[in-house]
């Protein structure tokens, strides 16, 4: 399935090639894609926060869900700005461990000589906050659609962003 | 409704921070695929090692003394036994004949003098390499090696068309070569250009004889089974030659065979296909941030399997490409656990699709053409009367299906 991994590589430019290669499943000791597809990992909880926040804004009788007082378009995108978060730490602390843990194949993270000496390395701390920043995005682009299905049921916020 | 909703979300919460809880296991899965790496083959046996020193009357000038060609010869013979190549090594004379002079490498050099070579008889007055060649070839089965020492030059001897002789003499070459890929496919010829101080006789094409005392080069033939050959070349390489050393290589090997190749990550402007990434590449385009703006990519392979030397593999004009837009340059791979050996660069100032095949042609090194004497009438400082025929009729036997050692295939989509 390679869905989740197409909407991810549309902010590839932010995180960079070979940190994307890693979340394919590439695989240096073989060359070929053989490790667990991450994008979709990620992506699918990135999906399941958000399907669950939205379900919590629509129709959790809890503090301010699903009240009267909480059906202003700002309730909503407080809400969504939660589920950007939870997932932006998510997207950078997934890619952050790998990086510190040396998961990240020898071949995607530096460029050596003909000698073996490091050259330049290809990804930095950086690519992950802003693989951070990318699911923050794709994170939002799921609560809007979860929103658009789930609202209709609800009892007090139904026209909560818009209509 | 309101209890089972809040159920409902707390059930969701517990079984999310399960899923994260998942991530630890993955990291077990990444290393299982490493044991796919090749190991490599283990010789059932070591091989026998034939050594032919022809002692044609054209020789005796490169034994008289001690000389640089005793030196090579003696060095790489002993750097052959001590290097644990072979139990086996076998040391003979060659003319018309065979004839063995048993193993001992100490005793068989110093007795290589211009006397020596006489008393040990055979039909020194002419040199006819095909049929030299015709009773190496007859020697040397699947399990061993030949050397042969030569100064490779012809002698056609008097009142004959020395042209037609030569002709002849390749299309001999190239049957005696050609009926030994029959029985034995995977056979490699190395050639290595020598030089040595020649004190003696210089017999030119008609057999009359001129006396002169300076640099000439000679020849060592290794023939054999390619991995063995291959394998010897490692434990005895070119540096290693004493004397002047190895002046020029000419190697050659049955082609057509499929090599370990794939897209190197990172070479340009694309994505490697998920199901093949080592073959095809996807979305390729212009490459913006460099100063040439245009669509590159790389291919890491592994040539080692064909004994080429690195210059041969790194020049251009031994390789032909299928797409003409493509401008390629070869270099050495990065330090990888594949054993890739070469990159091929491919650059074009456009963004092709399809398939782009790379040949690697099998070719006769220009040095040959350089080092060839085609007169024959009297001795040229560093040429040799006939070398390119000699050549040529190996490269014709291994070439009579194809004319390439390998083939890489990339498919753009």
């Amino acid at each position: 399935m390679e869905l989740l991994g197409n909407i991810y590589c549309w902010f590839e430019s932010l995180f960079g090639q070979n940190l994307a290669e890693y979340l394919w499943g590439y695989n240096c000791d073989t060359g070929e894609y053989n490790n667990i597809n991450l994008f979709n990992s990620i992506g699918l909880i990135t999906i399941f926060i958000t399907f669950i926040l939205v379900l919590a804004y629509y129709y959790l009788p809890l503090l301010l869900f699903n009240h009267p007082r909480s059906n202003r378009w700002w309730n909503w995108l407080i809400i969504l700005l939660i589920a950007c978060a939870i997932n932006f730490f998510i997207g950078y602390g997934w890619t952050i461990n790998d990086f510190l843990d040396g998961n990240i194949g020898d071949c995607l993270m530096y460029t050596r000589d003909p000698d073996g000496n490091i050259i330049s390395q290809l990804i930095n701390k950086k690519d992950c906050w802003l693989f951070g920043l990318s699911n923050f995005s794709v994170s939002a682009m799921f609560f809007v659609v979860w929103s658009s299905i789930l609202k209709w049921g609800s009892r007090n916020c139904k026209h909560s962003p818009i209509l | 409704m309101n209890k089972l909703l809040l159920f409902l979300f707390a059930y969701a919460i517990i079984s999310f921070v399960s899923a994260c809880d998942a991530k630890g296991h993955r990291k077990n899965t990444t290393s299982s695929h490493s044991s796919n790496i090749k190991t490599s083959e283990i010789s059932p046996s070591k091989p026998i090692v034939n050594v032919y020193i022809e002692n044609s009357g054209s020789m005796d000038g490169y034994v008289k003394g001690v000389t640089e060609f005793e030196q090579a010869v003696y060095n790489f013979l002993t750097d052959i036994k001590i290097s644990d190549f072979t139990n086996s090594l076998n040391l003979c004379y060659i003319n018309s004949n065979i004839i063995p002079q048993g193993s001992d490498i100490s005793d068989f050099i110093e007795k290589l003098e211009p006397n020596s070579f006489k008393q040990k008889g055979g039909n020194r007055g002419v040199t006819d390499i095909s049929n030299l060649l015709k009773s190496v070839f007859s020697e040397t089965d699947e399990n061993e090696i030949a050397i042969l020492v030569t100064d490779g030059i012809f002698s056609p001897g008097i009142d004959k068309d020395a042209e037609q002789y030569l002709v002849n003499q390749q299309i001999g070459i190239k049957k005696n070569m050609a009926d030994h890929l029959k029985k034995y496919l995977n056979t490699a010829v190395v050639i290595y250009q020598l030089s040595s101080q020649f004190d003696g006789w210089y017999y030119n094409r008609e057999d009359s004889r001129s006396r002169i005392n300076e640099q000439r080069p000679y020849y060592i033939w290794i023939i054999g089974n390619s991995d063995r050959v291959s394998e010897l070349l490692l434990k005895v390489p070119q540096s290693k030659f004493k004397g002047s050393g190895v002046q020029n290589v000419f190697t050659i090997t049955s082609g057509n065979k499929t090599v370990d190749y794939a897209i190197k990550m990172g070479s340009g402007k694309f994505d490697l296909d998920k199901k093949n990434p080592k073959t095809t590449i996807n979305n390729l385009s212009k490459d913006t941030k460099g100063k040439q703006n245009t669509a590159r990519f790389s291919v890491n392979v592994n040539l080692s399997c064909f004994l080429l030397d690195n210059n041969y593999l790194c020049n251009r004009s031994n390789y032909e490409i299928s797409n003409k837009d493509f401008n390629l340059t070869i270099s050495k791979a990065m330090t990888n656990k594949f054993g890739y050996t070469h990159q091929l660069n491919l650059s074009s100032q456009s963004v092709h699709k399809g398939i782009v095949s790379i040949k690697l042609k099998t070719q006769i090194p220009q040095w040959v053409e350089n080092v060839n004497d085609n007169d024959g009438t009297r001795p040229t400082k560093g040429k040799t009367y006939g070398i390119k025929y000699q050549i040529q009729g190996i490269y014709e036997a291994f070439t009579v299906n194809n004319y390439y050692y390998t083939e890489i295939k990339i498919k753009i989509n």
